[in-house]
């Protein structure tokens, strides 16, 4: 086949329209909307998600407020580690949503496709990364707060034993280093969420890549 | 502003169609992802400051589109997979009455998202500087992408 077939073969599949023109009507009333009917749809799924989770966050975190700052509660390291939890559940759920809304409504439709996708890739890295930072320093605080809790219950450092009435040493052990590896375990989630869009990413913008200018994803 | 917009697109219209067709072939969300470039070419038209031909620009905002579209479909809730997956030409060919058209857009639909834009904007007769400036390529290397797509798709037009 000779090559030049294909642009012939392009223009004799476009001869006759067989689309239906735009009315002027429908095209204005298109040009209300803020999406398609399919994704608007599909957003609104996601944003009723990301507000249930941050309700349902901060009513807890409301409580927690009330009864540790208001009623003075005061709960030992045995109390607190399922409360703690609870809301690290909570915040995880409404944090992981809310990441998903943000990389689904970001766009760069105005540059050209290379640009497009890098910056694309460059946001939603940016976006990951501020995501672990969130999940380390709450999960890290809260691994603090329940060392430091615990020592105060066991009247300090110097009262540290194997066998306590408390919470055994190395089940506290446990606790704080599963604390500690929750946010890379959210990232290695988190990468699978977004290894095809990654994935798509990385091969647009190495299929784009020349000899002139090599940018990465 | 508004009028102008619905003027050039009402003009311009085949190249959406065209676009969709190559992008959401056989997609049960076709009309909708139509629905959506519209939207997207009317909020993004503020930005359009006629530096370069109005099809150039739509062009580049339609592609940009259909390829976001596509990329975030994995993460869009309830949704069906878009079926960009490869179809059986020798199978189909038998069952159409447009027999030519069906066969390119199917061979252009075995290509990678980047390299369906490239061609449309080759078969579209867009010089190799415009298809530079659309993808953000250099001129020499969007002629060296055009020729090895272009071979791609004579194989799978010639072998299936």
């Amino acid at each position: 086949m000779d090559k030049n077939d294909l642009k012939s073969m392009w223009r004799d599949a476009h001869y006759t329209k067989s689309e239906s023109d735009f009315s002027k009507e429908g095209l204005e009333k298109t040009m209300a909307l803020k999406h398609s009917k399919a994704i608007s749809k599909s957003l609104l799924d996601v944003k009723l998600k990301v507000l249930l989770n941050t309700l349902i966050f901060l009513i807890y975190v409301g409580l927690m407020i009330y009864a540790f700052v208001y009623l003075r509660l005061n709960l030992s390291v045995n109390s607190l580690v399922p409360l703690a939890l609870v809301g690290i559940f909570l915040l995880v759920t409404a944090t992981s949503e809310f990441v998903r809304l943000l990389v689904l409504t970001k766009t760069a439709d105005n540059l050209s496709l290379k640009d497009s996708s890098v910056v694309f890739c460059k946001k939603l890295k940016r976006i990951k990364t501020t995501d672990f930072i969130i999940y380390m320093v709450f999960f890290y605080l809260s691994a603090i707060l329940i060392v430091i809790n615990y020592l105060k219950d066991i009247g300090g450092v110097k009262n540290l034993s194997w066998d306590t009435d408390i919470v055994p040493v190395p089940l506290l052990g446990i606790l704080v280093i599963m604390l500690l590896l929750v946010p890379w375990f959210i990232k290695y989630l988190n990468n699978q969420r977004y290894k095809k869009l990654f994935s798509n990413l990385k091969e647009s913008v190495q299929q784009l890549n020349d000899q002139s200018g090599t940018i990465g994803c | 502003m508004e009028k102008e917009f619905i003027e050039l697109i009402k003009s311009h219209q085949g190249i959406l169609h065209k676009i969709c067709n190559i992008y959401f072939l056989r997609d049960p969300y076709k009309d909708d992802y139509f629905q959506e470039i519209l939207i997207r070419l009317w909020k993004s038209y503020p930005s359009f400051k006629n530096q370069s031909a109005f099809s150039t620009w739509l062009y580049r905002v339609a592609l940009n589109t259909a390829i976001d579209i596509i990329r975030k479909q994995s993460l869009l809730p309830k949704h069906t997979e878009l079926s960009i997956t490869v179809y059986n030409i020798a199978e189909y060919k038998n069952n159409t009455e447009s027999e030519n058209k069906d066969k390119l857009y199917l061979a252009i639909n075995m290509l990678s998202d980047i390299e369906k834009a490239i061609i449309i904007l080759y078969l579209e007769d867009f010089n190799y500087n415009e298809i530079a400036e659309i993808i953000g390529i250099s001129k020499n290397y969007a002629g060296v992408k055009i020729n090895r797509i272009k071979t791609q798709l004579i194989k799978i037009l010639n072998h299936g």
